[in-house]
């Protein structure tokens, strides 16, 4: 458990890589767990990494619709796009995101036949950091380890105690959990 | 508090992929997490060689040692590994019969970043990406992306 398939190449020297094509991941791009990654909106350059990842499912929590590329890249892949930033009426894009939204993020997250997911927003800081705190907060993490965690993919100076706050308070006996990943069931049994 | 203990990883842990794991000189208080990932191996580059911990006694502990990590007040900070170091560490890391792999320096920052910076170079990742990993756990200088960049040149 507590692992995350990233491709292996296969290649030890800088001499083949030199004939290889370089693989660019997407911003803050980085495994949570097992088949689950985080990252910022991808774009063109990324899609070749993307594809080793074999994908099936994207958690979109930004506001903003994604760029026609990205969806396009996720039509041609058959992966399923599960927009779950869409505003409530009065919201601003800047609002940290609804308890809904994270109940029904995390519950894609927790459910095995979703796998592997990629859960994004448009920088892969404040809102994925919120979604993947609370999961962290799920799996029993100490809340110092899950905001050093988030931390890192803020910036320095970047973290915003709204985020901190809205995980400390999140609920997670709201979240319904049926049949979670191996990881999950061994980090929480 | 409710009764159930908290789990606490080692400072800047990460998942680095499959199989191989990253963070900071582990302590008693991340036994327990550190039992959840089923290790086979920790892998401690630092001056010294770390005292098996209690609980995990059936981990091979494997040390490599290191110069002392130099503080980052110093204008110009040298490097406390060698890329023999790295090249080392690299193959122990990546041996599938070792895996799953901890691998930690003294506080999970430069040494590890060095060492995990130039594995994902193995990987064809772009010197760019490299550094934007390296750069979420501490700052680097031109010292360290020539080091990483060059390593297998």
């Amino acid at each position: 458990m507590q692992e995350a398939e990233i491709p292996e190449t296969g290649l030890v020297n800088l001499s083949d890589i030199k004939s290889h094509n370089i693989f660019i991941p997407p911003l803050n791009f980085a495994p949570v767990q097992r088949q689950l990654y985080r990252c910022g909106e991808p774009t063109v350059l990324n899609f070749e990494f993307l594809q080793l990842l074999k994908i099936r499912t994207v958690v979109w929590l930004a506001a903003e619709d994604p760029k026609d590329a990205f969806l396009a890249f996720t039509d041609n892949n058959d992966i399923s796009f599960e927009h779950l930033g869409i505003l409530a009426e009065g919201a601003n894009p800047w609002d940290d995101i609804t308890d809904y939204t994270i109940k029904a993020a995390l519950e894609i997250l927790l459910d095995k036949s979703r796998y592997p997911v990629m859960v994004c927003c448009g920088m892969g800081r404040h809102r994925t950091g919120t979604v993947v705190g609370c999961l962290r907060k799920l799996q029993g993490w100490s809340f110092a380890s899950l905001v050093d965690e988030y931390g890192r993919f803020a910036g320095p100076k970047g973290e915003r105690v709204s985020v901190e706050m809205k995980i400390e308070q999140f609920d997670t006996s709201v979240v319904q959990v049926f049949d979670p990943p191996e990881w999950y069931i061994k980090t929480t049994s | 508090m409710s009764s159930v203990s908290l789990i606490a990883p080692p400072v800047r842990y990460s998942c680095v992929t499959k199989g191989i794991y990253r963070g900071s000189y582990p302590l008693e208080r991340n036994v327990d997490f550190l039992k959840g990932l089923r290790l086979k191996t920790i892998v401690t580059i630092a001056p010294d060689p770390l005292a098996p911990l209690d609980g995990l006694e059936n981990v091979e502990y494997i040390h490599i040692e290191s110069a002392a990590e130099q503080s980052k007040s110093k204008k110009k900070r040298g490097l406390p590994i060698s890329s023999e170091t790295v090249k080392q560490a690299l193959d122990i890391i990546q041996d599938p019969e070792r895996q799953p792999v901890y691998v930690h320096c003294l506080n999970g920052a430069q040494v590890t970043c060095l060492v995990i910076g130039c594995y994902r170079r193995t990987k064809c990742w772009s010197l760019n990406s490299v550094l934007a990993e390296f750069g979420r756990y501490t700052d680097y200088d031109r010292v360290e992306s020539q080091f990483i960049e060059t390593l297998f040149t």
